[in-house]
């Protein structure tokens, strides 16, 4: 393999991702098919005469989805760069002949849009699969199959205008907890899940002690403020979070680069 | 190909462990690398292979920056460290794996070393003992083609016949372009193999020599006594004394370990009265 761009090249990060793929293809099915596993005998157990005794509706779905979602989702991107937790694993991932950008992308496509997208088909087909079986071959459970996607609606109160708002903004809260995950785990060797969990916490009451603090040196409290219920208003508000948001998370995403980057043993 | 100037580096303020290091090394040569613990020879190789930044000082390697690490100096470099990491894979699979990174990977000569370390290309590392493991590395390492391989402590966990098939690896398979750095406590097992010593103390570099000129400029010898002799250094031993005397036109063999001594004891004194 030669090729002259020491930041990308196609051709090496091809290498990469086939090497990437070989050293991780068992763990990988393992995890696919524990996960699948269990998720089967949880909706099974759940939708028998032991649980509900009938099928779970979009509303449950969703709950479940939620949950384990955000459980799941941290824990695997919050241990993303395995390499990092020792040494010894340490040296030869920084000395293999790739470039630092081409190992923090793969390792973002890998951690953070391949769960993305292949938990919720994973989850939807062990629905599937563990619902059909269950309605033919044990009880009639009243299966919805595909119908259930119909009943689940996230924004269910909301008025409509404010529906793609509010969906943009829950996306890049979720964005925001994922990168500090993917942050801690690129800048912290021992519990990078548990360390990243802490630091954010105790940042985040720094930061609100620190508001509740000008509120009062300020006075705040006494400022006459008028502020007019107004759709256009509440948009503006989130837009400006959303923005806010993507910026807040494309320092986390270059933080977790230079870490990588600059990363000594 | 290695150039270090005025290099300095500290992993805290209390303990510096390079100040000032100044060292050239060229291709064509397999360089022994030696110091007491902590001298820092770890932390040198990591820091030509570009792991660690110095803090003060200039560090050429091939031309590069080392601790840019960018792919077209990695894929010249290749670093074994003293306890190496394998993943769960066959020694054929790990070649797959990791071969196709290597511009110059020569499948025959890992083939040959496999064979002469007497390791099977089917077996899975995980099975491999720790000495097991070291060998294939290091014939990974060798089969790489790098420009400049580094290892350290090669030797460490290797029964005596890996010992010799490695000397006898090293010395038929380095060509004139590469370099090949040994870090090393076991002073004996590269004796025979390195053309070239370079002794770490307190920092700096104390002793920088080729072995061609070291056993031109000093002798080693076993002496009943030390009476009537020049002697640089001296070290009481089994039927009399281990000496180092200014070479008189004899041609005896380079005792590393009587040299190492006698530069920890005193390390100005060798170069000293030689030059």
């Amino acid at each position: 393999m030669k090729t002259t761009n020491d930041f990308f090249s196609a051709t090496r990060f091809k290498l990469l991702a086939q090497q990437t793929y070989f050293l991780n293809r068992k763990a990988f099915f393992k995890g696919i098919a524990g996960f699948c596993g269990a998720l089967f005998i949880l909706f099974l157990v759940m939708q028998s005469p032991l649980g509900m005794r009938r099928a779970l509706e979009g509303k449950h779905l969703l709950e479940i989805f939620i949950t384990l979602f955000v459980i799941l989702g941290l824990i695997y991107i919050g241990y993303a760069f395995p390499a990092f937790r020792s040494k010894e694993k340490t040296i030869p991932y920084l000395m293999l002949p790739a470039s630092a950008f081409e190992k923090f992308v793969l390792e973002y496509l890998t951690r953070i849009l391949l769960f993305v997208i292949v938990f919720p088909f994973l989850f939807l087909m062990t629905y599937m699969v563990e619902g059909w079986l269950h309605a033919n071959l044990l009880q009639d459970i009243n299966f919805y199959g595909w119908e259930v996607l119909d009943q689940i609606e996230l924004f269910k109160h909301m008025e409509e205008f404010m529906k793609p708002w509010s969906a943009m903004l829950l996306g890049v809260v979720f964005w925001t907890g994922i990168n500090l995950a993917f942050l801690g785990s690129a800048m912290f060797q021992r519990l990078p899940l548990l360390t990243t969990i802490f630091v954010s916490v105790a940042l985040f009451f720094l930061y609100f002690g620190l508001v509740v603090l000008m509120f009062f040196l300020f006075d705040v409290n006494s400022y006459p403020f008028v502020l007019k219920q107004s759709s256009i208003l509440e948009r503006v508000w989130i837009a400006a979070i959303i923005l806010l948001g993507i910026g807040f998370n494309g320092g986390l995403i270059a933080a977790a680069y230079y870490k990588v980057k600059e990363k000594e043993v | 190909m290695i150039q270090l100037q005025k290099l300095g580096f500290a992993y805290s303020s209390k303990t510096i462990l390079f100040n000032n290091l100044n060292l050239s090394l060229h291709e064509g040569s397999i360089v022994g690398v030696l110091g007491k613990n902590g001298a820092g020879k770890s932390s040198l190789m990591k820091m030509i292979a570009g792991l660690l930044s110095p803090q003060e000082g200039t560090l050429s390697v091939l031309g590069y920056t080392p601790s840019a690490r960018v792919p077209s100096f990695l894929q010249e470099v290749f670093l074994l460290p003293e306890e190496p990491e394998t993943p769960s894979l066959s020694i054929q699979e790990y070649i797959q794996a990791y071969s196709p990174f290597y511009p110059n990977f020569d499948l025959n000569l890992l083939e040959e070393s496999l064979r002469v370390f007497e390791l099977s290309i089917g077996t899975h590392l995980k099975k491999l003992s720790y000495g097991q493991k070291k060998k294939f590395m290091i014939a990974f390492a060798l089969a790489s083609r790098c420009r400049l391989i580094i290892m350290d402590e090669p030797t460490n966990g290797l029964d005596i016949p890996s010992k010799k098939a490695f000397k006898k690896l090293m010395a038929g398979t380095m060509n004139d372009d590469q370099l090949l750095l040994l870090s090393t406590h076991q002073i004996n097992d590269i004796e025979s193999l390195i053309d070239q010593v370079v002794v770490l103390d307190e920092g700096k570099v104390v002793y920088h020599k080729g072995m061609y000129q070291l056993s031109k400029e000093l002798a080693f010898a076993l002496v009943p006594s030390l009476e009537g002799r020049e002697v640089l250094y001296s070290e009481e031993s089994v039927g009399g004394y281990k000496v180092i005397t200014p070479n008189q036109k004899m041609d005896t063999p380079v005792d590393l370990e009587l040299l190492f001594n006698a530069l920890m004891k005193n390390p100005n004194k060798l170069d000293h009265e030689n030059n």
